[in-house]
């Protein structure tokens, strides 16, 4: 959580915040240990005033004991009590023995005997000690004088039985003097001992400490360690200074440097430049970092070998993606991409562009003929002719089928039709013997030319191109036309743009689809058993036939877009109950539908009607043998979802009866032309009797196509036919007949399209 | 007649010594009287047996009773179950408990020693003891001898005198002539002041004349004297390296009615081994008849 309040730091700010810790935990234990110190030097200091003022006040006792034992001793001085039994000698004595005496204390003054009555035994001048003693209180007191201090002692004499005071002895010392001579003093320095006299001239000897002024003495020892601690601190502290600088540089030569050039060599990965020889990775000095450094290089190695074997894939995907397998040369997603990139690149420029499309006359005879393996090797030859005829760097695209294309810019009119003649030729004079077929290939070739300057004149020119390349299959035609607007005349009824229009905004938006149904009769009954759907499109008025825009739907490959907007057509009017219930309805789907799953979920919209409805739906034959596979996956769901599977245009490819095996399909249509030629009788009405009664024998019902006459009506029953399909029983409209059409003209009645093969569309 | 050392007495004695060791002395009790200058001088007694006579110990020159040579001889005798008084001459100092220096004032005289002296046989006499042994050492026994002088008590059996001296020994001590001429030229005067002096051992004597003279004019011929005349028998004691026994003095002690004994290589103060030279001397005399 706190994470995302935090922005990443370089490595420097750790190091200088951790540094800067441990600088700033130092300074407080440092100071802390000082304070202690201090703490402890206050405390040993006022151990010190302490035992100073005890050591004072233990001197001033020890000069009272001092005084007191001299004045014990005088006490008991056998010369002192003769004195006091008779003084007569006593001022003599005094100074000759008294004062002499080595019973007196040091530093001496002076010293007097008083009588009982406290009177001096003799009155001595200026021996500072009091002629006579005043009253009882004989305590020791201090007189100073001139800046002296001295100590008054009395002490009482007792005879020699202790019972009665014979009389007094009486000192005077120098109480300086000999309270410096205890020499005691281990705590306050004796030479900064001062005795301050301000005191009146008589003070007792407990008062005195308070006059005492001194220092105390340093202790050594205290000095020392006071000293030593710090000299350690600061040795600790130029230590962890050295320790923090030399972290910060170890830091930032074995990490940030390091790290740094990591991240640069990185960066150098990431904008795919290369890094510069001198900037190149070395050896680091941490086996991690180094381990870092080897998997980064080991990384950059492989991720170069993978770049590079993604690149030769997607040059492969390119070309597989961009490329006609067959043929070599560019499909139709690579002809997308790069007739965009024309026209977005080009806009604006003034060039001349010619787009050329190349077929293949008769194409699917051949392929029909030959096989397909051969039209696949003719489509091949057919490539590389018209490659090696266009001009170096042009591009040849398969459009589809046998139909190829070519954009070729800054070309106008006699350049094309140049380059569109080599190309014919070389088609022309190429031996396709060497694959099998024997009759001459050609191929029909459509020009259109434009200016890249004029965006609707490009948007137009492939239409224009088609327009050409119908008028050039004509058979009085050179197989080489360029369009013209003279071109549409001819070939307005085939295709032309308001078609292409129609079919795009049909398929883009559903608008102008028009389904229309022809009914398939039960031949034993009579009766319309279901409706094959015909897909129709209005447009301004006017429907135009399948046999219009299929051409486009073939060229465009727009197959499974138009299956789909059928679907949707037939889903909208089964919803609203056009179609007849207990009937069906066939719907016509093309072999690109089979392969796509999304057809799957389209058809299981159709399951509400399953109840009321037969279901078919009717494939060709060249449909399914080209994907058999994936269509047989496609078609087994459709029957679970209730669809029956008609083979359509049975007998207009191979009809192989082993293909049939293995298709999976209900219904067996006859093409038409297999039942025209059963009413030509001879041989071929014995082999499609055979081959009917073969099939329905297999389990197949079967259907016959183009019943026009009673006589042909006739002559499928006796086949073996169950259903029939034709003009005879009706044709294709948008009302649906309730009961078929046999009138005996053959004319069914109803809406009639100018084209009534609905067969070979949707 | 010199009488030297018994090896039978030493025994004894050597035997009294280890039982010293495990009895306990007689109680020693301090006695006082006071002197005719109304001073109160002490002594320490000691009981003993009744049948022997008690044994009065003069100490010598402004010493004490504690003087070793004196309570070393004191103990010894009272361990005989001898009866001994042991006084500190007072000196003219009341109840004198220590040795007077040379330097004091000496405000006493050879008479006022005496005369305590002879308290103190009565004080014995008066305690009971019908026979007293005078024992005096050094100028204690000059003192005892001025106390034969003057009027000695009859219950005075016996004297001996250790170490006797005599003062005006002239340079063989300290003293001088002229000291005792100045003296008496001062008295003669009516100088009753304190002066210095010499007497004995002692360089510095603070004395007044009379006083001072009153010690010094006992010497060697008045202290013979006094010992004729005496009516107890006085026995004498010597050790053979006293250095203050000049030979005259000896010679003339032995020429006279004293009894002399001597005792060879002990000093004045009869130290170490020969306190029992002392006692052995001692107890022959105190056995004599």
């Amino acid at each position: 959580m706190l994470s995302r309040f935090l922005r990443p730091l370089p490595l420097s700010a750790y190091a200088g915040i951790f540094i800067g810790l441990t600088v700033a935990l130092f300074a407080v234990l440092g100071w802390l240990t000082l304070s202690q110190l201090d703490s402890a030097r206050e405390e040993i200091s006022q151990v010190q005033r302490n035992s100073a003022a005890q050591e004072i006040q233990e001197s001033i006792s020890q000069v009272e004991v001092m005084v007191r034992r001299s004045a014990t001793g005088l006490a008991d001085w056998d010369e002192l009590h003769q004195q006091l039994g008779n003084p007569t000698y006593y001022a003599y004595w005094r100074e000759h023995r008294l004062m002499k005496s080595d019973l007196l204390p040091p530093h001496i003054r002076s010293a007097q005997v008083y009588s009982q009555a406290g009177t001096a035994l003799a009155q001595i001048s200026d021996n500072g000690l009091p002629a006579r003693l005043e009253n009882n209180d004989h305590s020791p007191y201090l007189l100073q004088e001139n800046g002296t201090v001295d100590l008054v002692y009395i002490q009482p004499v007792y005879n020699k039985s202790g019972e009665t005071i014979a009389g007094y002895i009486g000192l005077r010392v120098d109480f300086r003097a000999l309270f410096l001579s205890t020499n005691r003093f281990h705590f306050l320095d004796e030479h900064t001992l001062h005795f301050n006299t301000a005191f009146s001239d008589r003070l007792e000897l407990t008062q005195i400490a308070r006059f005492i002024d001194y220092s105390l003495l340093v202790s050594q020892e205290a000095k020392t360690v006071q000293s030593v601690m710090e000299t350690a601190v600061m040795r600790l502290a130029i230590t962890i200074g050295l320790l923090a600088a030399g972290f910060y540089v170890m830091l930032a030569s074995l990490l940030g440097i390091p790290l740094r050039r990591l991240l640069r060599d990185i960066e150098h990965m990431r904008s795919d430049s290369p890094m510069p020889v001198s900037e190149r990775l070395t050896a680091m000095p941490i086996s991690e970092l180094e381990q870092v450094r080897q998997s980064l290089n080991e990384y950059q190695s492989q991720l170069k070998l993978v770049h590079s074997n993604l690149d030769e894939k997607n040059k492969a995907l390119w070309e597989m993606a961009h490329h006609d397998p067959l043929t070599g040369t560019f499909n139709r997603r690579a002809f997308d991409l790069d007739w965009n990139g024309i026209r977005s690149t080009l806009s604006g420029q003034r060039l001349q562009i010619a787009f050329v499309l190349f077929d293949c006359n008769h194409f699917k005879a051949i392929n029909d003929t030959y096989g397909h393996q051969a039209g696949d090797q003719v489509i091949a030859s057919l490539a590389q002719c018209i490659c090696d005829g266009l001009r170096s760097g042009d591009r040849l695209y398969r459009l589809g089928g046998d139909e190829f294309a070519a954009v070729l810019i800054n070309c106008n009119r006699d350049s094309a039709r140049e380059i569109a003649e080599r190309c014919a030729k070389l088609v022309r004079s190429h031996d396709f013997s060497a694959v099998g077929v024997k009759e001459p290939v050609r191929v029909s070739v459509g020009i259109s030319l434009g200016n890249t300057e004029d965006a609707e004149t490009l948007t137009s020119l492939q239409w224009q191109a088609d327009i050409a390349m119908y008028r050039a299959k004509r058979p009085e035609s050179t197989h080489i036309e360029i369009y013209s607007e003279s071109c549409e005349d001819g070939v307005n009824t085939l295709i032309s743009s308001s078609i292409t229009s129609a079919v795009y905004s049909m398929l883009k938006d559903g608008l102008g689809i028009e389904m229309h149904y022809q009914p398939i009769v039960r031949l034993a009954s009579g009766q319309i058993e279901y409706y094959e759907a015909l897909v129709r499109i209005r447009h301004d008025s006017v429907l135009i036939m399948p046999d219009l825009f299929f051409p486009l739907v073939e060229t465009r490959d727009l197959h499974f877009e138009l299956d789909n907007a059928v679907l949707d057509a037939i889903l909208k009017d089964l919803e609203s109950g056009m179609i007849p219930e207990a009937t069906g309805v066939s719907i016509n789907l093309s072999g690109q539908s089979l392969v796509r799953p999304d057809t799957i979920h389209k058809l299981e919209k159709f399951k509400p009607f399953r109840s009321r409805y037969r279901l078919l739906l009717e494939v060709t034959e060249t449909s399914l043998i080209k994907q058999l596979e994936a269509a047989t996956d496609v078609l087994e769901q459709a029957r679970k979802s209730g669809f029956s599977i008609a083979l359509d245009d049975f007998g207009s490819g191979y009809s192989s009866l082993r293909y049939l095996a293995n298709m999976p399909v209900d219904i067996v249509k006859f093409d038409i032309s297999m039942i025209r030629q059963l009413g030509d009788g001879g041989q071929s009405r014995l082999v499609i009797e055979q081959l009917a009664g073969m099939i329905s024998e297999a389990g197949y019902s079967l259907v016959a196509e183009g019943i026009e006459s009673r006589d042909l009506r006739e002559l499928v029953e006796h086949a073996g036919f169950h259903y029939g399909q034709g003009y005879l029983f009706g044709r294709p409209a948008r009302r649906m007949l309730k009961t078929p059409d046999t009138g005996g003209t053959g004319k069914a009645t109803g809406f009639a399209p100018r084209l009534v093969d609905v067969n070979k569309g949707n | 007649m010199l009488h030297f050392r018994n090896p039978a007495v030493c025994v004894r004695l050597c035997t009294g010594l280890v039982l010293l060791c495990f009895s306990s002395l007689a109680s020693a009790d301090v006695v006082s009287i006071t002197t005719t200058q109304d001073i109160v001088a002490t002594a320490e007694y000691r009981a003993g047996q009744a049948d022997l006579p008690a044994i009065l110990i003069v100490h010598g020159f402004l010493q004490t009773r504690d003087f070793p040579t004196v309570s070393r001889l004191a103990n010894s005798l009272n361990e005989l179950n001898y009866p001994i008084l042991a006084p500190t001459l007072s000196l003219g100092i009341d109840a004198r408990k220590s040795s007077l220096a040379c330097e004091a004032i000496q405000t006493h005289s050879m008479q006022q020693s005496v005369d305590e002296i002879a308290l103190w046989v009565d004080w014995l006499i008066e305690k009971g003891h019908s026979s007293v042994v005078l024992v005096g050492h050094s100028a204690g026994s000059t003192m005892a001898v001025a106390y034969l002088r003057s009027r000695p008590n009859p219950a005075v059996k016996k004297v001996a005198l250790i170490s006797l001296s005599y003062f005006g020994q002239g340079k063989a001590a300290f003293e001088q002539e002229e000291d005792a001429l100045r003296a008496a030229q001062w008295l003669q005067q009516g100088r009753p002041g304190l002066d210095t002096y010499a007497l004995a051992f002692c360089k510095t004597y603070i004395a007044r004349p009379e006083d001072f003279l009153s010690y010094y004019s006992w010497s060697k011929d008045r202290s013979l004297e006094a010992l004729e005349k005496s009516t107890a028998p006085v026995f004498v004691i010597i050790g053979g390296g006293d250095e203050r026994m000049d030979r005259e003095w000896v010679s003339r002690l032995e020429d006279s009615r004293v009894t002399l004994f001597g005792v060879p290589g002990a000093n004045h103060f009869f130290d170490d081994v020969h306190e029992f030279d002392l006692l052995d001397q001692m107890e022959r005399i105190l056995e004599m008849p």
